[in-house]
Formats: C-alpha cells, structure tokens, sequence
C-alpha cells in the first residue's frame, strides 16, 4: 500500500452560492419532431419531385411529411397512389365524387372513377425545406 | 382473451409499402447473398414457389412470371416491424412481440380484432391477421384460420374451439415441432384434438413438460408465459460467392459474421457464453468436410473484439489447407441477459475496469453506425468482406424509412387531360 494519499472519509459537496432564480421556470429546448412528427408510428417522408404544387408551396426536392393516421379530407394535399406510381396532389370531394384537383389552371381536375387504381397513401402534414 | 397480431407476407408488404408500381405483382424476397428464398408474396405463393428453395433452382419459374426478386432488406423490415408494434401498443396497452412480424397482446373487450386489423392497416400501410381465442397456442391456431377467412380475422369462442383443433394438424400446432410430431403421428395422434384427448400423464411420461403445457393451453388452460422469446442460440453465417481457400479469406469472414452476430446480440441484450465456428465444403462434391469446433469463455460477452478472438481461435484449430471452402457459420450457445454475468472471481477488480472500458467502446460504435450507418465501422479484421458482400445483394431496395437520401419519391407532375 501506497501512504501518500489520504485516506477519504466520504464525500460532500458543500454548497455555496444563491441558487438560479430561474431554475424553476426550465422548460425543455424547443424540439422540431413536436412539431412535425405528431403520430411517430404512421409518419413517413417523401421527396417531391416535379413543381406542380409550387402554388401551394411545395417545390422540387421539398420532404414532405405524410402521416397516414389523418383521415383525409376535402381540400388536403395528399400523397395518392395512382396509376401505379405516388402522386402528390389537391384532394377535392364533391358530392361524394373524388377529385385530384391539379393547381396548374390550364390542367382539369381528375375525376376517380375507378377505385382499384386509386387509394390514399397520407395527408402532408408538413413540407421541410432547408436552404443551405 | 388473448390476441395474435400477425402481419400477412411481412417481408413482401415492406417491399411493396413504398411501390405502387408492385401492386398485385409476385415478389420474392431473397436471403443473404440471394441464396434462397425467404419470403414470397401472396401473388407469388399462387405460383407454387416455395419458401426456402434455391434462386437457381427457381429462376426459369420466376423468369418465365415476371417474378421480381428483391434481396432481404431487413433494415426497412425491422423499421416497419417497429412501427407496428407501436401502434399496436397504442391500441391495446401491453404487447409481447413474438417475432418480427408477430405480437401477442390482451384483447381489450371494448374492441373488435376487424378495428385492429384495419387501424394497422391505415396508419402503417400494412395487412394483418388477427386471431384471439382463450390461451396463446389457441390464439396461433385462430390466427392460422383467420388467414384463411376473407376478414383476416378470427375470434374463436369456446365452442368452436373443438371444431378449430379437429381441423389443425397435430405439426401445426405451436410447440410441436417436427421431432414429436413424427412420435405423436406414430402413436395415431393426427390432429390438435387427438392430442388433447391423450392421458397427461402419458404426455408428460413420453414427451416433455413443455408438451404437457401445449396440451394444457389447447384444452384452454394458460400456462405458456412468452416475455419475450427464449433464444436459445443466435447464428450467423454466409455462403460465399466464390470458394474461399486461404485461412485469410476465412478470418475475414468469420470476423465480419462476429461483428453481425454481436451486434444482434447487443440488439436482443443478451451475452453469450460459448462460441462455436463451422466452416464447410461443398456438400455435393467429393471429400466434403465440415469441421466444427466450440470454445468456452471466462466470462459471458458480447463484446465483438472478444467474441472475434475466440471464433479465430477455434478457425486456426479446424482450418485443412487446400480445401475449397464454401462458407462459415458462428454461433452464440449458452446465451444470459446482459448486466447480469457473473464475473471472474480471479480477477475482480481489474476486469471491472477492463469491462467499462469495453462497454464505453461498444457504445461509441453503436452510435456511430446508428448515425452513419453500418458499414461505417468495423472491426479491423473484417476489412474487405462487408464490402465484397454486400454487392452481392444486387436487388437490395432503399432504406426508405431510416436515410434521408433514401427516401421515396412523389411525382408532382400534371400529365393528364389539358383544358381545352
């Protein structure tokens, strides 16, 4: 055995100092996932690809968020497995008749008629975009 | 009454989840090294391939179908399989997942499975079948007929349950596998009801107690508590591309499947006590060898530097020069929960420190791989192999759910009718 070292006791910290005025009123940092992933489970990120959305805001490249618990509803832009292939598109409900409204004006609206060949895959929820 | 969620085609819905394209198309899903086939969907079963054939043996089969083979993603198949299980844990309170795709649960009585079934469905984009009964094994065999049924569900009450067992091979029926199956047939027991006509204390005399108690839920006695599946051993292992003759090629492959079995391992939170290294020729050639050999470790690990030294340790033991090697395989035997292994009594104090150390570092890896992906880092040993490897996963599909570059595409594209 070494005798240098001291033997210890047991520690304590001694506190000195006036405690943080502030330490009660902490909240958590603000955290981008409350905001953009509300149903965890049923969320899932796509890319757009193509700028027929740009008068709602989505541009080429934009992630958008889908969350498939939403029950869709007229007017949401939803993510439409269509034809075969995702497709990114207004939903409008008229008189119990489904339409994918295009935002373009010189396109008309796609009237669906056929339900094997359609089905909703999520309502975007939100579009994340970052700049650099 | 106890629930089974078990998902329909798991492997082949993940495949499909993100490709509207494949909808109603036959897909395979191929095992590691597109070895074989592993998982087929619905549309592919109707072509009578079968699970667990050879590609090669397949391939006019698929060829001539239009069959597309997919290799096993199991990144994006572990993902979805989380997404379920946490909504289902949102539906119906605790959950005992049994199985990637499978989870046992408690079926609150102010639900219908056909909720279940369709709540799934429309939040994770994924088939399932529902089967409750009284116990767990009847809750299987409900789910095995519900698969049948157009409603993927099945409820089965008391006085069905003579009927459901009548109609259930005795093989079929969970906990009986092929051994005692081919016992129970000998004696003229064919189906779940034959068994459960049969005198206890015969069962328990020529069978095991497990048997008994597989007996017991049948006649809708609970006994079986699954908290998570007993693993009994953990494997990994490969069939190489191209033979491999030199003991270097061979280290290298034994490290990297190390590194996998220790990462599931960690995954499952267990260490292992022993480990065990097979490495074989070719079985339909001559002078087939397939030396085997088990060391045992001082103290149960799952530490990949470890577990890596001990399976080369045995390699230089078992390696014959000039053989054509076709491929390894490494198991965990013996295997405890980790945070309860009993040290060393020899070395206490100094292998405490050595074991933080180890844990600090196997943390560091983790995360790095969690962040960056697998095959950032690795054991020095493994070098090249991951690498050689993992091209020959040649139809391997997007991580689609855990890359950010990875992630599907949606058209926005206006292709159809101009106005006039």
């Amino acid at each position: 055995m070494k005798k240098e070292s001291p033997t210890i006791l047991m520690e304590i910290p001694i506190k000195c100092g006036f405690p943080s005025p502030a330490a009660d009123s902490r909240e958590n940092p603000l955290d981008f996932n409350q905001l953009l992933l509300k149903h965890r489970a049923s969320t899932y990120c796509l890319k757009a690809s193509g700028n027929s959305l740009e008068k709602s805001g989505i541009y080429d490249g934009d992630i958008l968020v889908v969350d498939k618990s939403i029950n869709a509803k007229n007017n949401d832009l939803v993510v439409a497995e269509y034809e075969g292939e995702f497709t990114a598109k207004r939903l409008k409900i008229k008189d119990d008749k489904i339409y994918l409204h295009p935002e373009n004006v010189d396109f008309e609206d796609i009237e669906i008629n056929n339900l094997d060949d359609f089905s909703i895959f999520g309502v975007i929820s939100a579009v994340v975009r970052t700049l650099r | 009454m106890i629930g089974l969620c078990d998902c329909n085609n798991f492997y082949a819905s993940c495949e499909k989840l993100f490709r509207p394209d494949l909808k109603n198309k036959p897909i395979i899903i191929l095992s590691n090294n597109d070895g074989c086939v592993v998982a087929l969907s619905k549309e592919a079963k109707q072509l009578k391939i079968k699970r667990g054939l050879p590609y090669f043996q397949c391939k006019t089969l698929i060829e001539k179908n239009g069959v597309i083979a997919f290799s096993s993603n199991y990144t994006l198949y572990q993902d979805i399989s989380d997404r379920i299980m946490n909504r289902l844990r949102d539906l119906v309170g605790l959950i005992t997942p049994y199985s990637i795709d499978e989870a046992f649960f408690r079926m609150p009585y102010y639900l219908k499975p056909e909720q279940i079934r369709d709540d799934i469905k429309k939040n994770i984009g994924i088939d399932v079948s529902i089967g409750v009964a009284r116990t767990k094994t009847l809750a299987k065999i409900a789910n095995k007929i519900g698969k049948q049924l157009d409603s993927n569900c099945l409820y089965l009450k008391k006085e069905w349950e003579s009927k459901a067992l009548y109609k259930t091979k005795v093989e079929d029926v969970w906990g009986i596998g092929k051994n005692k199956a081919r016992f129970l047939k000998s004696h003229n027991i064919l189906n779940a009801y034959d068994l459960i006509e049969q005198n206890e204390l015969w069962i328990r005399k020529n069978l095991s107690l497990p048997t008994l108690e597989t007996m017991k839920e049948l006649k809708g006695i609970p006994c079986i508590n699954v908290e998570m599946p007993q693993t009994k051993n953990i494997c990994s292992g490969i069939t190489f591309s191209k033979p491999r003759e030199s003991i270097e090629e061979l280290e290298e492959a034994i490290s990297c499947h190390c590194t996998i079995l220790g990462e599931k391992l960690i995954a499952k939170q267990l260490e292992t006590k022993t480990i065990s290294v097979n490495i074989f020729t070719n079985r339909f050639e001559e002078n087939y060898i397939a030396p085997i050999s088990t060391i045992y470790l001082k103290e149960a690990t799952n530490y990949i530097p470890n577990l890596i030294k001990a399976a080369k340790t045995i390699l230089y033991k078992i390696y014959a020069k000039n053989c054509k090697y076709k491929g390894c395989r490494i198991w965990a035997n013996n295997l405890t929960r980790d945070g309860y292994r009993q040290l060393d009594i020899f070395n206490g104090e100094k292998n405490n420190l050595l074991l933080e150390k180890q844990d600090k570092l196997a943390k560091v890896v983790n995360e790095i791989s969690n962040t960056y992906g697998r095959e950032k880092i690795s054991s020095a040993a493994t070098n090249n192999l991951v690498k050689n490897d993992l091209q020959s996963r040649c139809n391997l599909s997007p991580f689609y759910t855990t890359r950010w570059e990875d992630i599907p595409k949606v058209k926005c594209k206006n292709k159809y009718i101009k106005k006039r």
